[in-house]
């Protein structure tokens, strides 16, 4: 022992747990075979330092009474087998939970890519393609159309009320609306000259004795 | 040195909790695809069956021995691959994928389990008409309290599914950073405190 460097409990137990790291605990048959995993300098600390020894005697040996005990605690538990789970997936209820919309479009979509690239002999394959070709083209046609005719109507609006405003603009119903605007004015000045005349009569005529009446 | 000899555990799960081996990992794959190009279910309960002990084993730890809730966990959890199968990409084994789909889906359904509860527990304020455990669960429990399987459930949760992960269902580092989506050294770290904390209950009982 002379010379070697003595290790602390802290490094042994450290060192201990690298090795559990490293090995299958379970798969370990006794607890020796663990041992022979660690540096010498490690079982010679064992050998002397009881806590460490039973430290490692405990983490070496419990992994498989652990599952023992953890695999009967479950069978007497859980005794339906897969197979009733499996069943119980098949209850209605289950099924429908399945086909939810969000699964329903993956669903269809993926049904579509298995039967286009699917295994089928040659005639059957080029007529899933003719057919599947021939609703793309339907399909393009008809969104082509539909903007076709949009397009149409929109046109045939606008040139309309081109026409109409052009009709509005003409040059002889402007020039009757500017001597309506003449006329007008005329009218509004002699109005305003009888007011004036008026009222000069008024303030001739009137005298204080009239006031007093 | 004296190191106590231990008896070689039974068969019993062992396989399951082995590591997944790089030819288990292709029959899995095999199983995926035939079951995706066909749609037999029996391809789709074969695969499960690979990987249900480990899974149950999870759903235990998670839901701390509570039988209904992990039936329904279960139940949601097939249902949920049963579902997304048909998105895994095969670039990861499919043992982490199913661990980590069954861990998510469990603390989800924890969630609103205990959301519920609440709920419930704020409403009824009856607490004596709460149902008694049946007499076949009460021996179950008892049989249980003086069992490693009872010093593991005094554990935290997160401690719980580490050591679970790690030293019973073999998992490497690596899948179980994959899993927990957490660096490799934090996986290590946390389960080094994990194991210190079981070896000092365990210690405490003895």
């Amino acid at each position: 022992m002379k010379g070697r460097k003595r290790i602390s409990c802290k490094e042994c137990r450290a060192g201990m747990q690298d090795i559990f790291d490293r090995v299958n605990l379970v798969s370990a048959t006794d607890s020796e075979s663990i041992l022979k995993f660690m540096p010498r300098e490690f079982a010679e600390h064992l050998e002397q330092c009881n806590e460490c020894r039973e430290f490692f005697e405990t983490l070496a040996d419990f992994a498989p009474a652990l599952l023992e005990q953890l695999d009967q605690a479950v069978h007497d538990r859980l005794t339906p087998e897969l197979a009733v789970i499996l069943d119980r997936q098949r209850q209605p209820a289950v099924q429908q939970e399945r086909n939810r919309a969000g699964q329903v479009i993956p669903a269809a979509i993926g049904k579509t890519v298995r039967w286009l690239f699917g295994p089928a002999r040659r005639p059957v394959a080029a007529l899933r393609w003719a057919s599947l070709s021939l609703a793309g083209l339907l399909l393009v046609s008809g969104i082509g159309f539909r903007v076709y005719t949009s397009f149409r109507t929109n046109r045939t609006i606008e040139q309309e009320v081109d026409r109409i405003i052009e009709q509005i603009y003409q040059e002889p119903l402007l020039a009757g609306i500017e001597t309506a605007l003449i006329r007008t004015r005329a009218d509004i000045s002699d109005y305003v000259e009888d007011l004036s005349k008026a009222n000069d009569r008024w303030l001739e005529e009137i005298t204080p004795e009239s006031l007093l009446d | 040195m004296r190191v106590r000899k231990r008896n070689k555990p039974a068969v019993h799960g062992r396989k399951a909790a082995a590591g997944a081996l790089p030819n288990e990992e292709s029959e899995d794959f095999i199983l995926i695809r035939r079951f995706l190009r066909t749609g037999d279910p029996r391809e789709f309960r074969t695969l499960v069956e690979r990987h249900l002990p480990s899974i149950r084993r999870l759903l235990y730890t998670l839901f701390n021995g509570q039988r209904e809730e992990m039936e329904d966990a279960e139940q949601e959890i097939v249902l949920s691959l049963f579902q997304r199968l048909k998105d895994f990409q095969f670039r990861s084994s499919f043992r982490t994928y199913f661990y980590r789909l069954a861990r998510n889906r469990g603390i989800d359904f924890l969630r609103k389990k205990r959301s519920q509860d609440r709920t419930v527990a704020r409403l009824r304020l009856d607490l004596w008409n709460r149902e008694l455990p049946g007499p076949e669960e009460q021996v179950v429990h008892r049989e249980e309290t003086e069992t490693l399987l009872a010093v593991f459930q005094t554990l935290p949760s997160k401690d719980r599914q580490l050591i679970l992960m790690k030293d019973v269902d073999g998992f490497t580092l690596d899948e179980m950073a994959d899993i927990l989506d957490v660096p490799i050294g934090t996986v290590k770290s946390r389960l080094h405190r994990a194991r210190e904390k079981l070896a000092k209950h365990i210690r405490g009982r003895r």
